[in-house]
């Protein structure tokens, strides 16, 4: 069952359909949309995006793949998607067609073929193992130490135990070992089977193990004959089917990305177009025309083959809804890519369906369909041949074209508009002559690259992997201040720090200025200064800092007083009838009276900080030096004096002997505490001093708003980032701003 | 440039020299034990069929030491199909060439194969892929070999083995004969390559796909058969003798049985330097605790 065939149930129908968890996993994200909070069909979409779009738990572990959300291998990932997708649209009533069109923002893997295939269900994979081209390109897959298992394991009938294959592992080497036989087994190469003692025994496909054992035995066959020479007469060159398979790729990529450039028309659908599309080109609204996304971008720089790969992908992927098995398709594929390049072959020796895919291959660049007098054939260029050869390998790669001066001049000599489209993305296109094309990299165009999610080091590998072949022989072909600086301009974007600031200007005099700037910088706030112009930038939040410590002090208090109160009305209420409002006692007052007094007063010194009035300030400091006075009094008289508690009148709630139980008992964090508060109170008073003198500076400037506005707007920009409303104030560097 | 040449070429894809021993004396003497010659092609063949299929880009040649010359077989990466044909019909050719440069009067008992111009041939290839470009795949040597020992070819083996060591090219050896072969014994430790003597010779292939297919690569992360004991027993320059104890001339380290005047290496003359070191060193010594 492959997520395509399977219709969108719901709740029961989910669980009742499906037994096994781990064979479907995707059950549980159509059931989990389906019981979805959102309220919305777009809510509902960014909790399945959210779920199903989760990178392994630890990168490199393979086990780790199981507690992801979206399980095993990628395809997974998108399959949970498309499943949880349906269970939305069951939930909203929404039309099949238009949750087909939501294809989420994912990242471009290039991935492996194999992937794909490994993602098949049990049954079509043991199908395709008749093949035995299959098997052949299957193998060459894997891992090299499966490879050699595969060997190992081809002439021996019976299951093997686990553990005498992990005799020969050494310990660095138990990691890839793993890998390789959960990729065996992933492929269904390798059967594991559990024997009496419970221990694992693995043993090949019988089927696979059979053609490889022919392969073997009587070398390699080609897949069909070639076509004798003297019926197929204009038989093209390896360099015009090269030349011919380039051209077709590089006008259905044009194509793909802007339908209009196109000068050719190409044969494929529109419907087909549409779902290469997806993923890749995002549309706002019908009017504006179609806008490359982020992955788009990567995808047009990767290379010629990677790029294959993603469109073969999601040829295969949408194969049922035209009607054609996709283990057909796979197996047609790979048994293409066993042909020999340039020899050409009888399209009757094909099924209907394998020849309604050569047709859309042949759009793609893939085969050349040539037309005899009675009978049609056709030739696979080096884009098919190279279908089953992994991913890494580019023998295809074809001549670069790009030279680049140390000057950020770029030159790039080729015809092809594709080209150039690509180019524009990050470098300014200056003109343009019939085989070249000349432009700039600048860092305007750069930061609009950036901007569109491209990563300076896809820029750079694109570069050095396009160099014309007469600087692709020096090294480094990208010159070197080229390179270093495109990193830079990227990491210029991410190097700011923004940090809440207050710029003081307009000191009444030097010793002024001087003692703030002293200030600031023994409380570690400075950030910039500039002595000729008598300026200074310091962090906003020293003092409130500072001012959360009292106020939380105070609230502190004020909950123990009312804390009190609630117990002592409690005991009233036990020893008598009621409460006896005319001994209420002390205690409970002095912390309540405390609480609110620290309360008012850290609310006071808000007030004086943020309006900087000079009264306000004073009296601010005033308070707080009354009652530092008052603290150090009451010290002086709990420590002189040795019998202090006859001094306070009696306490009759009890509380009292509590507290001071309470605070002798821990000693030390009192001590702190006691401290931290004189501390503070000292720091506030400091500040406030502080304060009082930048107040009056800007009591000058009080006249002229516009102006005083002015520092609070971002002072560097990078000139493509959207408005300033986004980020809050931050200053670095040399202030810019007029009026002085 | 090299994240480049590191995505073209895929870890496992290897270049491998096949060695096959084709010295008739020893084919003959193996007749009693049911292992034949054409037997072994089969596992050969087989073996070389299963190395094409792991990857496409590997490349195999086959060398054949025959008793009197050494020659190309087969070379995967010019011939495309019918493998097995292909090797067939130039092993026959060989075998004929070789025959007719022997003299009948030449052999007693089992000859031996030469062994150090297929090991030299083998690197000569190497080098010539080394020099296409900085992408090459990672070349090995595998040497199945069945006949004894030349003691003639000490020096030039001994030669090629350096020369392997040097260019970081291992040399695998599986002896098909009865006897341990101390030079490829040498050779594989020297080299870092893998010696083995399979116990049954029926059951070749599965040797083959077992220890000699892993590629370099895969070696680091697998065990593969350590040699119990190496045979390091070197041959001298005047007799070619196997010796366990002989003289080493001081300027060249050549090898003698024997107490030799003059070295025939390099000529340099042993009496008289004997004679004069100990004094001038005994007189070096006794100046500086006179004065």
């Amino acid at each position: 069952m492959i997520p395509q065939q399977w219709t969108p149930p719901c709740n029961k129908q989910c669980t009742n359909k499906f037994s096994a968890l781990t064979q479907i996993p995707w059950r549980v994200f159509c059931k989990k949309a389906c019981d979805a909070d959102g309220d919305t069909w777009e809510e509902c979409l960014e909790e399945c995006e959210e779920m199903c779009y989760k990178g392994p738990v630890l990168k490199d572990q393979q086990w780790s793949a199981y507690i992801d959300r979206a399980p095993g291998s990628a395809t997974q990932s998108e399959d949970c998607h498309r499943a949880c997708v349906a269970g939305c649209g069951f939930k909203f009533d929404i039309p099949s067609e238009k949750r087909l069109g939501t294809m989420p923002q994912v990242k471009i893997v290039a991935r492996n073929f194999m992937d794909m295939v490994a993602s098949l269900p049990a049954v079509k994979l043991d199908m395709l193992y008749d093949n035995s081209f299959i098997c052949e390109a299957i193998l060459r897959s894997l891992p090299p130490l499966a490879k050699k298992y595969v060997l190992q394991l081809l002439y021996i009938d019976i299951p093997i135990s686990a553990k005498s294959m992990e005799e020969s592992v050494l310990p660095d080497g138990f990691s890839k070992h793993k890998v390789a036989i959960d990729r065996l087994i992933q492929l269904r190469v390798m059967t594991e089977t559990f024997d009496r003692k419970k221990e694992a025994m693995y043993q090949l496909s019988p089927k696979f193990q059979f053609n490889l054992q022919k392969h073997i035995v009587h070398g390699g066959v080609l897949p069909r004959e070639p076509m004798p020479s003297n019926i197929t007469v204009r038989l093209p060159s390896l360099e015009e089917l090269e030349a011919y398979a380039v051209e077709q790729w590089e006008c259905f990529l044009l194509h793909l990305i802007s339908s209009s450039e196109a000068g050719k028309t190409t044969n494929i659908s529109s419907s087909m177009m549409k779902v290469f599309q997806r993923g890749l080109l995002s549309q706002r609204d019908d009017r504006e025309p179609p806008r490359l996304t982020e992955s788009g971008f990567q995808f047009l720089l990767m290379d010629t083959n990677a790029q294959l790969w993603y469109i073969i992908r999601e040829y295969i992927t949408n194969a049922e809804e035209r009607g054609v098995d996709s283990a057909d398709l796979i197996a047609f594929l790979l048994e293409l890519s066993f042909h020999v390049t340039g020899k050409a072959y009888n399209t009757n020796t094909l099924t209907d369906i394998q020849r309604s895919i050569t047709k859309d291959l042949s759009d793609l660049g893939l085969v050349k369909l040539q037309q005899g007098r009675k009978e049609s054939w056709f030739i696979p260029t080096k884009l098919a041949t190279n279908l089953s050869i992994s991913l890494a390998d580019t023998t295809s790669r074809k001549q670069g074209f790009i030279v680049i001066e140390t000057n950020f001049r770029l030159y790039a000599y080729s015809t092809s508009k594709l080209h150039c489209e690509i180019l524009r993305l990050f470098a300014r296109v200056e003109y343009q002559l019939p085989n070249l094309i000349v432009g700039a990299i600048t860092k305007e165009s750069l930061y609009k690259a950036f901007q569109n999610g491209i990563t300076a080091e896809q820029i750079i590998s694109f570069l050095q992997q396009n160099a014309h072949p007469r600087v692709a022989e020096r090294i480094p072909s990208v010159p070197e201040n080229v390179t270093d600086q495109i990193r830079l301009w990227e990491s210029d974007l991410n190097r700011v720090e923004m940090m809440p600031a207050h710029l003081y200007d307009e000191f009444p005099s030097r010793d002024v200025f001087e003692a703030a700037c002293d200030f600031a910088r023994e409380y570690g706030g400075l950030l910039w200064e500039d002595s000729k112009q008598m300026r200074i930038i310091v962090k906003a939040d020293i003092l409130t800092e500072m001012k959360e410590f009292l106020r939380f002090l105070g609230t502190a208090m004020l909950f123990y007083g009312i804390w009190m109160v609630r117990v002592w009305q409690r005991d009233a209420a036990d020893s008598h009838s009621s409460p006896d409002y005319d001994h209420f006692p002390w205690i409970i007052h002095a912390f309540l009276g405390i609480g609110t007094a620290l309360c008012a007063i850290t609310c006071l010194g808000h007030v004086a900080a943020i309006s900087a009035n000079s009264f306000c300030l004073s009296s601010y400091m005033f308070i707080i030096f009354v009652l530092l006075l008052s603290e150090v009094a009451m010290a002086a008289d709990v420590m002189l004096n040795n019998d202090w508690e006859k001094d306070l009148p009696e306490d009759p709630s009890g509380r009292f002997d509590d507290f001071v139980e309470f605070v002798i008992s821990n000693k030390d964090v009192f001590r702190w505490i006691a401290l931290f508060s004189v501390l503070a109170q000292g720091c506030s008073m400091l500040f406030a001093t502080m304060l009082r003198i930048i107040g009056k500076v800007k009591k000058y400037s009080h006249e002229n708003e516009g102006e005083y506005a002015e520092p609070w707007a971002p002072l560097l920009r990078p000139p493509e980032l959207p408005p300033a409303t986004m980020y809050p104030p931050y200053v670095i560097g040399e202030p810019v701003y007029k009026g002085v | 440039m090299t994240p480049v040449s590191s995505k073209l070429y895929t870890d496992d894809v290897s270049l491998l020299m096949v060695l096959i021993d084709t010295n008739p004396y020893f084919w003959s003497s193996m007749k009693n034990t049911a292992f034949t010659f054409s037997k072994f092609l089969s596992h050969v063949l087989a073996f070389l069929n299963s190395l094409l299929l792991l990857n496409q880009m590997n490349q195999v040649v086959v060398i054949a030491t025959g008793y009197n010359s050494c020659d190309y077989v087969f070379d995967s990466s010019s011939s495309s199909m019918q493998r097995a044909e292909c090797l067939l019909e130039k092993l026959e050719e060989f075998v004929d060439k070789d025959e007719s440069l022997s003299q009948e009067d030449s052999v007693d008992g089992v000859g031996f194969s030469l062994l150090s111009g297929s090991l030299s041939m083998a690197l000569c290839y190497i080098q010539r892929v080394f020099r296409t470009g900085p992408l090459h795949p990672q070349p090995r040597i595998l040497c199945l070999h069945g006949s004894p020992d030349g003691p003639g070819q000490y020096v030039a083996v001994m030669n090629a083995i350096f020369s392997a060591q040097r260019s970081m090219v291992p040399i695998d050896s599986c002896v098909i004969g009865s006897q341990h072969s101390a030079f490829l014994q040498q050779a594989s430790y020297i080299t870092g390559g893998v010696y083995l003597k399979p116990q049954v010779s029926d059951g070749l292939f599965q040797y083959l796909s077992t220890v000699f297919a892993t590629d370099l690569h895969s070696r680091a992360f697998l065990q593969l058969p350590r040699p119990v004991g190496v045979d390091f027993r070197a041959s001298c320059f005047c007799h070619k003798n196997t010796i366990d104890m002989g003289y080493i001339c001081s300027v060249c380290l050549s090898i003698f049985c024997k107490h030799h005047k003059k070295c025939s290496t390099c000529g340099s003359n042993f009496g008289e330097a004997r004679k004069q070191d100990p004094s001038a060193s005994d007189q070096r010594r006794k100046t500086p605790d006179g004065s």
